[in-house]
């Protein structure tokens, strides 16, 4: 995961990122269940299985491709997928749009 | 239904040329060297288990064959794809052969005559998405995960015995061809979704889902598997959560293409 420093960036896609993971698990109101350390497989159910469902509700929220070096292990919250993010927004040759 | 692109048969010789030239060692496997003591049991397990799980393809043949139905190009690949496989079965019996192990009668015997068929339609009839989705397209798309799983099994136990690097290169070719094999289900379902309707194309990524979030690997249906704990359980003990992303992230890359035809995630497997 590239660490990127833009701390704005990294912002706006936290932000983007709970609309996604509200609207996924169907969560109505913003009353803080999805924040940055929010863990994805013990709070928001997320496990192995669901994984394909992380995979695409990302690429396509941000028109970015997974390279398949990816390891979830490493991704363990709300926080980390921004940085995954961050980071293949931030490095084109990975990012290229693929929705 | 014609279906013109799959007229060709362009994909299939490509197909059966390479993987007729893939083992020109194949004789030469005899007189392989593995040293035993630098293989983990679990490995030996595994060979064991896959090289009966090969052996089996009489039982995978008959039912892709059927799924297929009158598609006759299809039932050509059975046969390829069978051959191919029962090639893996006579290497891995070279390998355990030579690390002086071997597979007992009984268990061939347990695999021949194990029941197969039932547990195979009935996983193909309760895990489909909609009846609209044929027993062909359905294969194709269990294909596709079925065999990028045979890679990812022969690819983590090839890391599993560094020690052995023949037996370890001897697998990773064996994961090439699972590879291959992914490939070929991959064209062949695109070349069929071509000529289906939009309301069936609409299927194909939710199959996939439910396939994938619910995937029985065809030696679940056979009972000597389990019964000697020769079965899946097995296999996973491999599976480092590197591959097991990187499994993820590449199936998703195949099917996403048919993502334009589906309903957004969390509405798509409920049809």
């Amino acid at each position: 995961v590239n660490r990127a420093p833009d701390r704005a960036l990294h912002a706006d896609v936290v932000h983007k990122l709970r609309g996604v993971f509200r609207d996924y698990l169907k969560i109505e109101s913003d009353s803080g269940v999805v924040a940055p350390d929010t863990r994805l497989r013990e709070d928001l159910k997320i496990d192995s299985l669901a994984l394909v469902d992380l995979v695409i509700l990302v690429e396509e929220a941000f028109s970015v491709e997974i390279p398949s070096t990816f390891n979830a292990d490493e991704v363990r919250t709300v926080g980390d997928v921004a940085d995954l993010v961050v980071g293949l927004l931030g490095a084109p040759e990975l990012g290229a749009a693929g929705a | 239904v014609r279906e013109p692109s799959w007229e060709t048969t362009d994909v299939l010789d490509d197909f059966f040329v390479v993987g007729r030239s893939r083992w020109p060692d194949l004789k030469k496997l005899d007189d392989i060297v593995l040293d035993r003591a630098k293989v983990p049991d679990d490995v030996v397990t595994f060979l064991k288990s896959t090289s009966l799980n090969e052996h089996g393809i009489v039982h995978y043949v008959r039912g892709y064959l059927e799924n297929y139905g009158d598609d006759y190009k299809l039932g050509i690949w059975a046969s390829i794809w069978g051959g191919e496989e029962y090639t893996h079965s006579v290497i891995l019996r070279k390998c355990l052969r030579a690390l002086g192990e071997t597979v007992r009668r009984d268990e061939f015997d347990g695999l021949e005559t194990g029941r197969y068929a039932d547990g195979w339609r009935r996983y193909t009839r309760e895990s489909k998405v909609s009846p609209l989705v044929s027993d062909r397209l359905w294969t194709l798309v269990y294909g596709v995960i079925q065999e990028y799983s045979a890679f990812v099994a022969y690819s983590t136990v090839a890391e599993a015995c560094p020690d052995e690097p023949a037996l370890a290169e001897i697998l990773k070719r064996v994961a090439a061809d699972e590879m291959r094999h992914c490939k070929f289900f991959e064209l062949s379902l695109a070349a069929i979704v071509e000529h289906s309707t939009d309301e069936v194309r609409a299927l194909v990524w939710p199959q996939f889902d439910k396939l994938f979030k619910k995937f029985d690997m065809p030696q679940e249906f056979i009972g000597l598997f389990g019964e000697r704990e020769m079965g899946t359980d097995l296999y996973l003990k491999f599976w480092t959560p590197a591959w097991r992303s990187r499994m993820v992230v590449d199936l998703v890359h195949r099917f996403k293409p048919y993502r334009r035809f589906a309903k957004p995630v969390g509405e798509a497997s409920v049809v």
